[in-house]
């Protein structure tokens, strides 16, 4: 055999392979479509707290996001009604420069909507036939706004100034013609260091939040939950501490924006950038909690071989029904593309470049949703070079029967 | 009693602040926002550090490093001095007028492990960046690179292995 049949061979064998094992995903995936598309000068940002961008509620999609097309940083809101292909842009935030919106379903239909905007936090309640009135919800200068929803009721979290430092606050809204909020509930003692960045979970018989916590001197990420309403249980540690710190390495290695899903009624499934393998950069890891949420179980790397040796960067998570799955970017094929590593029955699988989603240019930043039928509904930022205007993108993955469980696929 | 009571304080005060990891002190570090406004009217490059709450090497660096007399003088006098967290939702303007946090700023510039050093041309373009650790005659060595135009000629790495020969 000469050198060119074995190459030949080779790529044919490779190209096999490609193919087999790419069947072999739990997903089939969609056409990508533009959301909100490029224009000179225009940048686009889904950067909710917890990951929050992208929410569904019965058959409809609603994706948030800022961008400054009309000059000054203002949040939107892109409807996609059920059985349509077609998104409908609506502004979300007032006069003033607004940021890092939010978004979640209400169980009876509808979503509410969450940003920053004048230094604090508002929200409003909307669906495709309209938006209700603006609430503030914060009473200083506040951010980071994230929101939640399911049998125990609408939640907000945010990062709110108490003295010199930010603390997480946390209140249940009220759904209704017009949007109301109980008092916020702090969720811990006031501390000498920042809480930002909150995340957010409604489960049947808790709510149980997580955020970025500065008390000990570097950053880790805790939870608490509440069952009653009323108060929080006392903070825990979400990412595992080495046993022995390390002079040189300092008080910690670093962890950052966390983000949780539903797991099922009474689970939650979180996953954040860790850098406890510092030298490659931010890894992402994840866990589930115990029924209740007021426990998580051990930290798993969610990263295959090819990822671990590379930096990673906005990692989110979306569940349904026992089933999750974890998006991310990173730049291992050369650019930036859309990751997506799902949990099977032995562990996460290897990672998939997300079809529609990879490739030629800069694909980053995604938010992600699942569907009761397991689908994934995912949102991200596209350009062509670090400098080039961005469009917003869409994908659609319906789940397929796997045909076999060894789902291998980098 | 209350010398004690005093003393506990300032030590813990002073322990904490040690492992802080914030730009050292006595140096003029500004937001990244300011310092390119600086770095415009000024003309002058921009020096941007990296570093992270509660990062080890940052604290190293600026124990080892930026404690000379000698590199005070002569990066106060030659950069505009940047400090950017890491791990900060902080906002700032990229040259290309995109808005974007610190932490954003750390994915775009692949910012793996902290601290991370970049030198910037006025308008913001990155002249080379180097991670880690590094001592005062590195950070010497970087300035001749920048200040004396080596890096319009050669990369970095081609002028350390001819300046360290």
């Amino acid at each position: 055999m000469t050198f060119s049949h074995a190459r030949h061979a080779s790529l044919v064998f490779l190209a096999w392979w490609w193919s087999a094992t790419a069947l072999a995903t739990p997903w089939e995936f969609g056409e990508p479509v533009t959301v909100s598309a490029s224009r000179p000068g225009v940048f686009h940002h889904l950067e909710a707290a917890g990951r929050q961008s992208i929410a569904l509620s019965a058959g409809a999609v609603a994706i948030v996001w800022e961008d400054n097309h009309d000059g000054a940083a203002r949040t939107y809101v892109a409807w996609r009604a059920a059985n349509k292909n077609e998104f409908v842009q609506q502004r979300l935030s007032e006069k003033q420069a607004a940021y890092e919106p939010a978004v979640t379903a209400l169980p009876q239909g509808g979503f509410v909507f969450g940003w920053e905007e004048d230094g604090h936090v508002w929200v409003r309640a909307g669906g495709p036939a309209g938006l209700g009135a603006a609430l503030k919800l914060s009473s200083a200068e506040a951010g980071q706004i994230t929101l939640a929803a399911g049998e125990k009721g609408v939640y907000a979290a945010w990062a709110e100034r108490s003295g010199r430092h930010m603390a997480i606050r946390c209140a249940r809204l009220k759904a209704g013609v017009t949007l109301t909020a109980e008092p916020a509930l702090a969720v811990t003692a006031p501390q000498d260091a920042d809480q930002i960045y909150p995340a957010l979970v409604v489960l049947k018989s808790a709510v149980v939040i997580a955020w970025e916590d500065r008390r000990d001197g570097h950053t880790v990420i805790l939870h608490a939950r509440t069952q009653d309403g009323r108060k929080f249980s006392k903070a825990q540690a979400l990412n595992e501490q080495p046993k022995q710190r390390s002079q040189t390495l300092g008080r910690g290695t670093g962890a950052a924006r966390v983000t949780l899903a539903r797991l099922d009624a009474e689970r939650a499934a979180a996953a954040w950038l860790d850098k406890r393998n510092f030298l490659g950069g931010y890894d992402v890891y994840a866990a589930q909690s115990e029924p209740g949420g007021g426990r998580f179980q051990q930290n798993e790397l969610i990263l295959d071989d090819f990822g671990r040796n590379i930096g990673q960067w906005h990692a989110a998570i979306a569940a349904q029904a026992g089933r999750q799955a974890v998006a991310w970017d990173d730049d291992r094929d050369g650019s930036s593309d859309i990751w997506l590593s799902w949990r099977e029955a032995s562990g996460w699988s290897e990672n998939l470049a997300v079809p529609g989603a990879a490739g030629t240019g800069i694909q980053a930043s995604p938010a992600m949703a699942m569907d009761e039928g397991g689908g994934l509904h995912l949102a991200w930022i596209e350009q062509q070079d670090a400098n080039a205007p961005t469009r917003l993108r869409y994908i659609e993955a319906r789940r397929v029967i796997q045909k076999s469980s060894a789902s291998r696929v980098h | 009693m209350a010398k004690h009571t005093c003393f506990w304080p300032l030590l813990f005060a002073l322990f904490s602040l040690s492992v802080m990891a914030d730009p050292p002190d006595g140096y003029a570090f500004v937001s990244y926002d300011e310092g390119l406004a600086q770095a415009r009217q000024d003309g002058r490059p921009m020096f941007l550090y990296f570093g992270r709450f509660g990062c080890g090497w940052c604290d190293k660096t600026n124990r080892e490093a930026f404690s000379d007399k000698q590199l005070h003088r002569l990066y106060s006098d030659r950069y505009v001095l940047v400090y950017v967290d890491a791990e900060s939702g902080k906002r700032l303007t990229l040259p290309s007028g995109e808005r974007i946090t610190e932490h954003e700023l750390g994915a775009r510039m692949k910012v793996l492990a902290t601290p991370v050093f970049a030198w910037l041309e006025r308008d913001g373009r990155e002249i080379f960046q180097v991670p880690g650790i590094q001592s005062t005659r590195d950070f010497l060595l970087y300035d001749r690179f920048v200040s004396g135009g080596h890096y319009r000629k050669e990369n970095i790495r081609d002028f350390l292995s001819r300046e360290t020969r």
